[in-house]
């Protein structure tokens, strides 16, 4: 993956972006730190994905803080502008949330990135009785928006209606 | 990108079962990788907390 200009990130990011370790992490006006990775997919063999991971690490629950959608804006933008591939996230299924958590994000995303700038996908994959959220998100200038769009919705059909 | 979309169809490229083993080996990435994150930020905490138990006592101590 290529990095992604922090310097860029944070002319705009509310929260400031910083780089330790291999993720990069924030901490917000609550004192809650959060931390942000990309996980290359490497089962995906016929383009580059990554699953964006974003995670509370302080154990601590965190209030309604617009900034952190914001910030999450920023860092996404980020990696497509070094990086133009295939993003994926799946949310958390701690304390049975994740449906929550799916419309939080898409609401988040909607609320925050340049319309029409983005296609996201979103499905739910059962697994052992569990909904498991995942949406895909590409840039719309990608010149294999189609036939990405098109595999995704391919892939999921095979866990519509828990077929 | 390394596009090699010759190979899309109208039909999954991937079975159910391989899918779903790509989904779960992320998922449990992703659940190791909290989980070491959370433990790190612990530990650290647990030593800010005995650094400034100890700067306390020194202080006392004076």
């Amino acid at each position: 993956m290529n990095p992604i200009n922090l310097d860029n990130v944070n002319l705009i990011s509310p929260y400031t972006v910083w780089l330790q370790g291999d993720a990069l992490r924030f901490k917000t006006d609550y004192d809650i730190l959060y931390m942000v990775s990309f996980d290359r997919e490497f089962g995906i063999k016929f383009c580059n994905a990554y699953w964006f991971n974003l995670a509370n690490i302080s154990n601590k629950k965190s209030p309604n803080d617009k900034k952190i959608a914001q910030t999450v804006a920023c860092i996404i933008e980020g990696f497509f502008y070094s990086n133009p591939d295939i993003l994926l996230y799946m949310c958390d299924s701690a304390n049975e949330q994740q449906a929550q958590r799916e419309r939080l994000f898409l609401h988040w995303f909607d609320k925050y990135s340049i319309n029409g700038q983005y296609v996201i996908r979103t499905a739910c994959i059962v697994d052992e009785g569990q909904e498991n959220y995942v949406s895909m998100i590409i840039q719309s200038t990608n010149p294999l928006k189609n036939e990405i769009t098109e595999f995704f919705d391919n892939q999921m059909s095979l866990f519509r209606d828990n077929k | 990108m390394n596009g090699k979309l010759d190979v899309m169809t109208e039909q999954p490229i991937y079975s159910k079962s391989e899918f779903l083993a790509i989904f779960r080996s992320a998922k449990e990435r992703k659940r190791i990788w909290q989980e070491k994150a959370m433990k790190e930020l612990a530990e650290l905490q647990q030593q800010m907390e005995q650094e400034k138990k100890e700067h306390n006592m020194s202080i006392k101590a004076l």
